[in-house]
């Protein structure tokens, strides 16, 4: 390149002029005939201490450095051109340098030889290089402290190196690790499509991926959830790639949403009010029928209210909170929507494994119906309790009566028909569930048996008439005694003879009463009894007593007829 | 209302509370057969209460349909009127204050029983 200068030094001092590498131009003596500015600058030395002198004596002797000496004293001559020749040196000003020293030797045919010594400042690129080899030490010991697995790639996707997590968690062995291609790691495993598309395709790209999931299954391992974070280091050629397993986490993560559903479930689907409080007695969690029963007052709807139902020290949650098990639960009583409601509330301590309680759960169960239920159940039992012996009682009442005639034939009959009269009735109240019967169902069902074979002979008429069960019961003896009298001395005893029972229901600004009207017309002419009976009396006594209301009984000599009324509901 | 009182010379006068018209009249024939007479009887505390006389003796049914004869007990006491429970009720379930210490006569009325309590009213001043 210099044989140009040969002919035009014009030319050769304007490209030493503006090279950027210091460059000396020395004589066979190793005089300095020229230098360049970019010598100068680099080295602080000024022209004029420069042209003309010994090398060695630049810089006030800084230049007598025994590499350079022998660069120039022994090298040189023999070889004629050094390439590369490394020198470090302190220079007094510009501090320690390191040069690479190119020198090439002309010789000369008309004058002594030129050495031309070219010399490379690459001070700052050898600090470069420690620093960068300093970062090497320092990211190795990050990759080797890092509770995840690393691996450290060049450009080319080889290892140049992994960490202790990343051989223990994977299973691999450094000595088949360490500059192999990633993907050909454990045999091969690691050549996973999406690790591949993240390498080569996103990487190039971006700088950086995050947070990549890969699922693989490994032979060994079994299925593994990864994420994946990578970094390009551009100046150290450098892939750092993490990779954290996230496989426990996800099976853990996993269990817990299916546990969580479960019980979401259960919470949201159970037909009872489930909650759980923390130590202060507040829900924390209120499942939708809670939320309903806990909507009264006091709560206001508030999830974090203080609402429990009775009170806020010996409420079940409360003895819960102290480590007490309460079920089967207490029975209080709440208004809800403005209705009074029986609340059956049970709690219990949640182990939280810590010494104190710090939930409990409390189920609340509208118990309103059951004890509804309940209660008519024992009302029902007690009313049928008392029912039994009032019926015993009834009986023995009917037992006592004296029969009409002296006989027990007749005392038997008599007794019998009452007795049937009583059992009829009965049957009826018992299918009315002891609530109401008809009149006029009641009054055929005491009439039935003389109407028989008798067609037109008993007529009974009148609008519907609900009469309570204790109360028909009572009736229908009397219209026995009032048919058995009919048929032993009145019209039913004629075969022409007719009886009716009819009455109406009259109302006003009293209340209403109902008027019945027994009327026999056919039968022998009809003498008034020399003595009140049993039955008489007992048809009197049941409308006074039993109805409130009165009787009244005419022995017309056509046939008898008795006016009555009661009062009705 | 047509009533069966007849008192007659000594006979002690007993007023019958019972609700069901049958046993009510068998009360008062077996009262009759033991030389008492009847006050009564009455099917409601209302009609028990309006009786002016004073009794020497009271026997109540307990259950009144829809009422308890508790308040007659009551006003018995205050008169110093003794009685007894015809009832169908255990004691247990006669626990008012007013019926305590009242012999049970049972239901159906034992009669034993009845003659039992009556002849302790030969006793009295008033008897």
């Amino acid at each position: 390149m210099f044989a140009a200068d040969q002919d035009d030094g014009g030319f050769a001092a304007a490209i030493l002029a503006t090279m950027r590498q210091p460059l000396l131009v020395l004589n066979g003596d190793l005089r300095v005939e020229t230098a360049n500015r970019a010598f100068f600058r680099t080295f602080e030395i000024g022209e004029a201490e420069t042209t003309g002198r010994l090398v060695y004596e630049l810089g006030n002797g800084q230049w007598d450095i025994p590499e350079l000496r022998e660069l120039l004293e022994e090298v040189l001559p023999s070889n004629g051109t050094v390439e590369g020749f490394k020198v470090e040196h302190e220079f007094d000003g510009i501090g320690r340098r390191v040069m690479v020293l190119n020198a090439h030797r002309m010789e000369r045919t008309d004058r002594p030889d030129t050495i031309l010594l070219a010399i490379d400042d690459i001070t700052e690129q050898e600090q470069a290089t420690a620093l960068l080899e300093g970062e090497r030490v320092y990211v190795g010991k990050i990759v080797d402290s890092a509770r995840d697995a690393l691996l450290i790639l060049d450009f080319d996707l080889r290892v140049k190196s992994a960490n202790e997590t990343f051989y223990t968690k994977f299973r691999v062995d450094p000595e088949d690790t360490k500059g192999r291609m990633v993907y050909e790691l454990g045999n091969g495993q690691w050549d996973i499509p999406q690790l591949r598309d993240l390498l080569e395709n996103v990487l190039p790209d971006d700088d950086a991926f995050d947070n990549y999931e890969v699922q693989h299954d490994f032979a060994e391992l079994g299925h593994r959830t990864m994420v994946l974070n990578a970094r390009r280091v551009d100046h150290m050629q450098l892939i750092l790639l993490a990779i954290e397993d996230q496989t426990e986490e996800r099976r853990a993560g996993r269990a817990l949403r299916e546990s969580e559903a479960r019980l979401s479930a259960l919470m949201r689907h159970a037909p009872v009010g489930i909650g759980l409080i923390d130590r202060d007695g507040r829900w924390v969690m209120q499942n939708p029928p809670l939320e309903c029963l806990a909507s009264g007052p006091g709560s206001s709807g508030d999830r974090a209210g203080r609402w429990c139902p009775g009170d806020p020290e010996t409420w079940p949650g409360a003895r819960a909170l102290r480590r007490e098990v309460v079920t089967p639960g207490e029975d209080v009583r709440a208004e809800i929507d403005g209705a009074e409601r029986w609340l059956r509330v049970s709690a219990a301590p949640v182990d939280g494994g810590k010494d104190d309680v710090e939930h409990a759960v409390v189920i609340v169960e509208d118990v309103t119906e059951a004890r509804q239920a309940e209660e008519e159940r024992e009302l029902l039992l007690g009313e049928l309790n008392h029912r039994v012996r009032n019926l015993f009682g009834i009986i023995r009442a009917l037992v006592s009566q004296h029969g009409d005639g002296p006989e027990i034939e007749a005392y038997k009959k008599t007794l019998t028909g009452r007795l049937d009269a009583l059992a009829r009735a009965h049957s009826l109240a018992t299918e009315s569930r002891w609530r109401s019967i008809d009149l006029a169902t009641l009054a055929a069902n005491t009439l039935e048996p003389y109407a028989t074979g008798r067609a037109g002979a008993v007529k009974i008429e009148g609008e519907p008439l609900p009469l309570e069960a204790r109360r028909a019961l009572s009736l229908s003896l009397s219209l026995h005694e009032l048919a058995t009298n009919s048929v032993k001395y009145g019209a039913l005893s004629a075969p022409e003879g007719k009886m009716r029972l009819t009455w109406r229901i009259l109302r006003d600004e009293s209340g209403s009463r109902a008027e019945l009207a027994w009327d026999e017309i056919g039968g022998p002419a009809v003498r008034p009894p020399e003595r009140r009976g049993f039955g008489t009396k007992l048809i009197e006594r049941v409308f006074e007593y039993e109805l409130q209301g009165e009787a009244e009984m005419d022995f017309r000599p056509e046939g008898l007829c008795v006016r009555a009324w009661f009062p009705i509901s | 209302v047509q009533r069966d009182v007849a008192r007659t010379g000594s006979r002690p006068l007993i007023l019958v509370v019972e609700d069901e018209v049958l046993i009510a009249m068998e009360i008062e024939q077996a009262l009759a057969d033991l030389r008492c007479s009847v006050l009564g009887p009455a099917p409601s505390v209302a009609l028990a209460l309006i009786e002016r006389e004073k009794p020497d003796f009271a026997i109540l049914d307990v259950n009144l349909g829809r009422e308890r004869s508790a308040p007659v007990a009551e006003a018995l006491r205050e008169r110093g009127v003794p009685f007894a429970l015809a009832t169908g009720y255990d004691r247990s379930q006669a626990t008012e204050e007013a019926y305590r210490d009242a012999p049970h006569l049972g239901k159906p009325l034992d009669h034993q029983r009845l003659v039992g309590a009556l002849a302790r009213l030969r006793d009295w001043p008033n008897g």
